[in-house]
């Protein structure tokens, strides 16, 4: 069957790309617009992850908010039974691939959503200061190596937390420019206080 | 900022994260055909509409993205608990000690 489909492949096309912006003495907040990488849409059942993680390469967590994350794949679980999976662009093929193959044991519905969201990295001491902006969540309570999905200011956003004072939010395309321009109006406060 | 308990994610999120979805355990008709025009109005239009204690679906939207229920003070505004969808109406006593 899935022979006779024609695979459309298209460019992938970052409305960020390239973006950077600092502000602050240290710099308080540095924020970098993340290069294009691989996302898929995973939704199971719970007992498909061993066999997920085997065709993902890398750990699939079962608790919703937990991230694993090596080397350049993330698998983050957003919901009871959604996870997002982010791996290099070289490796989209082999991923959708190898998910293809155990379809039969293991049910499950993988997409490709490499091109609806892209990912900006956000880091310094003030980098929970500017989420909180416009995000309600306690930043304090988000692990380090936790996720999640939530809400900036009218974007929804799909926040990690790789380090202390390290995040990267993935957003919808349509919402990047407007989550870019909130977050670093935000960050000119500190330029102000520093001046 | 209300605070919200989510049953799936068993985290307190704030209120902006929620959406409401009408009262809860009420279920679809298995042979709709059979109903009288009656029934079928009152399936469709006809809440409950307390004044107090209330059951009803809530979805985390921009969270896990699941339905789950809930039961709200409709005087207080309180959410009393929060439960996963398809569990069955708490009784008197379950909430009160929710409450607590």
């Amino acid at each position: 069957m899935s022979d006779e489909l024609s695979i459309i492949v298209s460019e992938q096309s970052n409305p960020l790309d390239g973006a950077a912006f600092a502000a602050g003495p240290g710099p308080m907040l540095v924020m970098a617009s993340a290069g294009d990488c691989a996302r898929f849409s995973l939704r199971t059942a719970k007992k498909n992850l061993a066999k997920a993680t085997e065709a993902f390469g890398q750990v699939i967590p079962p608790q919703i908010g937990e991230m694993s994350s090596r080397a350049v794949k993330t698998a983050l679980c957003l919901g009871p039974d959604e996870w997002l999976l982010l791996a290099p662009e070289s490796e989209r093929e082999s991923i959708t691939a190898r998910f293809a193959k155990q379809s039969e044991q293991a049910t499950h519905s993988l997409v490709d959503v490499s091109h609806r969201s892209v990912g900006i990295d956000i880091s310094g001491p003030g980098a929970a200061l500017v989420l909180n902006a416009g995000c309600p969540l306690d930043l304090t309570a988000l692990p380090v190596g936790g996720c999640t999905r939530t809400i900036l200011d009218k974007a929804e956003i799909i926040l990690m937390k790789p380090g202390k004072e390290h995040y990267r939010l993935e957003v919808v395309r349509s919402f990047a420019d407007f989550v870019w321009n909130f977050l670093s109006s935000a960050g000119r406060e500190f330029e102000t206080e520093s001046g | 900022m209300l605070l919200i308990r989510c049953p799936y994610c068993e985290q307190d999120r704030a209120e902006v994260e929620f959406s409401y979805a009408g009262e809860a355990h009420i279920e679809r008709p298995v042979d709709p055909s059979a109903f009288s025009d009656a029934e079928w109005e009152a399936f469709l239009f006809l809440r409950s509409n307390p004044r107090g204690t209330h059951f009803e679906r809530w979805v985390h939207i921009h969270g896990c993205a699941r339905h789950f229920n809930a039961v709200r003070d409709t005087v207080s505004d309180k959410f009393l608990m929060t439960y996963k969808a398809g569990k069955p109406r708490p009784t008197k006593r379950e909430i009160e000690g929710a409450k607590k």
